[in-house]
């Protein structure tokens, strides 16, 4: 049988799943782990993949952080859904969302580079980002021996 | 002409001018306002942002209303009104069951359908920010709620 994968914006209701999904790989240092309450707090920076039964597999969110800039964060797809193009889906759509929002870059700090350059992101030093976005960096239990790498992508010179 | 849609990055600097220009409202920077740009909707007229409003979702059941204003140019033409409709479909939408406003003009949105409500009965969630305001603990504001899965307070909903 053909697997049916949908995407699509969330409810208050996606928050716990959301929270398990993130958590899971923060718990294994792999991306930045989320409160709940951040969570509910930026739940319409939320898009989900949801498959057949409408279980969420996926997730990932597009946050604003100034009038040029905003950020890809909390991108997660579930084990055993990895390489299946849900990330790449989740991501195009960020960025479409990005545009609408008349975002004319952005960026995200990483651990998989590589896939975000596939996305037509750019590898950039860390010290090229704004300072306002180490506003959000400073409270990381990380901060400041961040090992992510920053990645752009310039929307404006798309067209 | 008046239309009322979501606000972009571009109207952000519209946008904290007519908050911080309304005395009775909290005021709010610019990095608030992109930060909770999602919440936002405008009332844009001629080309101008003339109103707007926030939803702000603070837990799985409670969203709360804020920055909501009109400039006085255009006040006493219902433009509160859909303004706060806007906001109260978009609760739904987003799956919340209370909305909650903090307003120095409860009666503006007890004609809207909300009702008053005492301080203890609001959900301790509602105040976490209040710590931080520089005009805690003299709140010059009341609470107010609207209970969206009551179909008694969703048909007060339309009356003026």
């Amino acid at each position: 049988m053909k697997e049916v994968y949908q995407l699509r914006p969330v409810t208050v209701a996606d928050a716990m799943s959301i929270f398990k999904l993130v958590n899971h790989y923060a718990s294994q240092a792999q991306m930045l782990p989320k409160s709940q309450n951040q969570i509910y707090q930026n739940i319409r920076d939320f898009r989900v993949v949801v498959d057949e039964t409408g279980e969420i597999i996926g997730c990932g969110a597009m946050h604003v952080l100034w009038g040029d800039l905003g950020e890809v964060r909390s991108l997660a797809i579930r084990e055993g859904y990895k390489g299946k193009g849900l990330g790449r889906m989740l991501v195009t759509h960020l960025v479409e969302d990005a545009r609408g929002l008349g975002l004319p870059t952005v960026f995200a700090l990483t651990y998989v580079p590589d896939f975000f350059e596939s996305l037509g992101f750019k590898r950039i030093d860390k010290n090229q980002l704004p300072h306002k976005i180490w506003g959000d960096c400073i409270d990381c239990p990380k901060f400041p021996n961040c090992d992510e790498v920053a990645v752009l992508r310039d929307l404006k010179a798309e067209g | 002409m008046m239309c009322l849609r979501r606000a972009n990055v571009q109207d952000v600097p519209a946008i904290t001018e007519i908050i911080n220009r309304d005395a009775t409202i909290l005021s709010r920077s610019q990095h608030y306002v992109f930060d909770n740009l999602r919440d936002f909707v405008v009332a844009e007229k001629n080309g101008q942002i003339v109103g707007c409003a926030s939803l702000h979702v603070l837990w799985e059941n409670i969203a709360e209303i804020r920055a909501l204003t009109v400039v006085a140019h255009e006040q006493g033409n219902g433009l509160y009104g859909e303004l706060v409709d806007y906001l109260l479909d978009d609760g739904k939408a987003v799956g919340v069951r209370q909305v909650v406003a903090l307003t120095q003009n409860p009666r503006l949105l007890v004609n809207l359908g909300f009702r008053l409500v005492d301080r203890n009965d609001v959900p301790q969630i509602v105040w976490k920010e209040c710590i931080n305001c520089v005009h805690f603990p003299d709140c010059m504001e009341k609470p107010v709620l609207f209970d969206l899965d009551d179909p008694i307070a969703a048909d007060t909903g339309e009356v003026s």
